[in-house]
């Protein structure tokens, strides 16, 4: 038995602009325009999430680059300061170094002084083209001949001897002294500086 | 293409027959849909609704004629449908008569519809609608007729009130011809079973809101029909009397009756067990004998 048989008849007018159904299995297209339409959707909704998330993000780092930005500054002005004070340590250790040669011979002129005499003026200059020659010009008061041997004497000790000597007194008991120190022997001198450190 | 196409595509409907395609089962055009079916006779209208999961309501019946049922009642029938679609069985203006030796090539219903001359021949005549039922066993056929003007009536009338046909169809025809299938099986399965005493002759009764048709067979050969409208609910038995009784004269008393009628058809049961007492009357009625054929074919 046919499948037209199976139907039962029909004396209606027909409708002339009547369509047969589509194919079932074309009903994968409709399947696949609402599968595309949940997925745009679902990623639309994700995009924007997303996007919402990378702009938190993005302010946030943001808010993050400038304050390490103005703690960068604040790093910069204290490297400044550090390396300004650096440069200051670097040229007291410079000045450091460079008068330690001349600590031992100016500690050595202090103490040589009597307990009634008082230097008024010392100026201990070494120059740069012949470092082993050193300028001295001492002023002092009270002591007279007596203290200005004693501290030649001791000026001796640690090394030095003195040359084209200058000497003058005034009134009041003040003696200016005036030479030039060469220096004869480095051990007094390195001897002196290990003491005062033990010390 | 039309924003509609892309509608109905989005929307599925492109892959469901249209509600008046009649080249699909009423199951398949409305499914989890909604449907009115309606039976038309000069005394009323019965009809029965169909919810979305294919259950038939109680069947109702208003006397009237048909413009003034619609009158009165489209705008019930047009909330008990989805889209207002209705399944209309028509039981009066139609002649069904047993003719013979009609073309049988697979022309089907569009054919016979179109071009009912290159079918009938010189039976066909203008302004019928027609609709065949073939003998398969015999050169015989059941040809239904139905006047033209009376279906675009029909037609009009609804159309008036906002009502859609998916369906007209006579219910007797249908019934006949649901009646006739089962009776072909049955005799295919008797056969199959090689009894030793024949079948007999059937007559074949069909009832159906006050139509009637009778159709004498002899063996697998349909001999004699008639048929009559308006016999309804019994008022007129010796019109009735009148149709059977000279039909089942020649009857024996192994031959059998098969009955299929409506459910409000016992008393031509009654009147059939009263003129042929000696004949099995073999009921093949149901409550829904009618609708369930609307519904389903």
């Amino acid at each position: 038995m046919s499948q037209r048989e199976k139907l039962l008849h029909d004396l209606k007018t027909e409708r002339q602009d009547l369509t047969k159904p589509l194919p079932k299995i074309l009903i994968i297209v409709p399947f696949l325009f609402f599968i595309s339409l949940v997925g745009t959707i679902f990623l639309n909704v994700l995009f924007f999430l997303k996007i919402k998330e990378a702009d938190s993000l993005s302010a946030d780092w943001q808010q993050r680059a400038e304050s390490e930005a103005v703690q960068k500054i604040q790093t910069e002005k204290t490297i400044d300061l550090i390396k300004k004070e650096e440069q200051k340590a670097q040229e007291i250790h410079k000045w450091v170094e460079g008068a330690m040669q001349i600590q031992p011979l100016a500690l050595s002129v202090s103490r040589s002084m009597g307990p009634k005499s008082s230097i008024e003026e010392l100026l201990l200059y070494r120059e740069k083209n012949n470092p082993n020659q050193i300028l001295i010009q001492l002023s002092f008061v009270n002591g007279g001949q007596k203290q200005l041997d004693d501290t030649l004497s001791a000026i001796n000790a640690v090394g030095y001897r003195a040359y084209s000597a200058n000497q003058s007194s005034e009134q009041g008991g003040k003696v200016n002294y005036q030479a030039t120190l060469i220096l004869q022997n480095n051990d007094s001198i390195r001897k002196e500086l290990t003491v005062n450190y033990e010390q | 293409m039309k924003l509609l196409d892309v509608t109905k595509v989005l929307s599925m409907a492109a892959f469901r027959p249209d509600p008046d395609d009649s080249s699909f089962t009423w199951e398949k055009r409305f499914k989890k849909r909604k449907a009115l079916f309606l039976s038309i006779a000069r005394e009323g209208v019965t009809w029965k609704s169909m919810d979305k999961n294919g259950l038939l309501s109680d069947s109702e019946f208003v006397p009237g004629s048909l413009k003034d049922i619609l009158e009165d009642m489209a705008s019930e029938f047009f909330e008990l449908s989805d889209g207002g679609w209705c399944c209309v069985s028509i039981n009066q203006r139609y002649v069904i008569s047993l003719e013979t030796n009609l073309m049988r090539k697979d022309t089907g219903f569009d054919v016979l519809r179109s071009t009912p001359r290159a079918v009938l021949g010189s039976k066909a005549e203008r302004g019928k609608r027609y609709s065949l039922k073939h003998n398969p066993e015999s050169n015989s056929s059941v040809l239904l007729s139905v006047d033209e003007e009376y279906i675009k009536e029909v037609e009009s009338l609804f159309s008036r009130f906002g009502l859609k046909i998916g369906r007209i169809c006579c219910g007797v025809f249908s019934m006949l011809s649901e009646s006739l299938e089962q009776i072909e099986k049955a005799r295919e399965e008797f056969k199959n079973n090689k009894p030793e005493n024949k079948l007999g002759n059937i007559l074949n009764v069909i009832s159906c809101y006050g139509s009637i048709c009778i159709l004498r067979m002899e063996e697998e050969k349909w001999v004699e029909m008639r048929s009559r409208v308006s016999l309804h609910k019994g008022k007129d038995l010796e019109s009735l009397k009148k149709i059977i009784l000279p039909i089942v004269e020649d009857m024996r008393s192994e031959d059998q009756i098969v009955f299929s009628g409506d459910e409000s058809s016992g008393y031509i049961k009654e009147i059939l067990s009263e003129v042929t007492p000696d004949m099995k009357i073999n009921d093949i009625s149901s409550v829904n004998t009618l609708w369930n054929l609307m519904s389903k074919k």
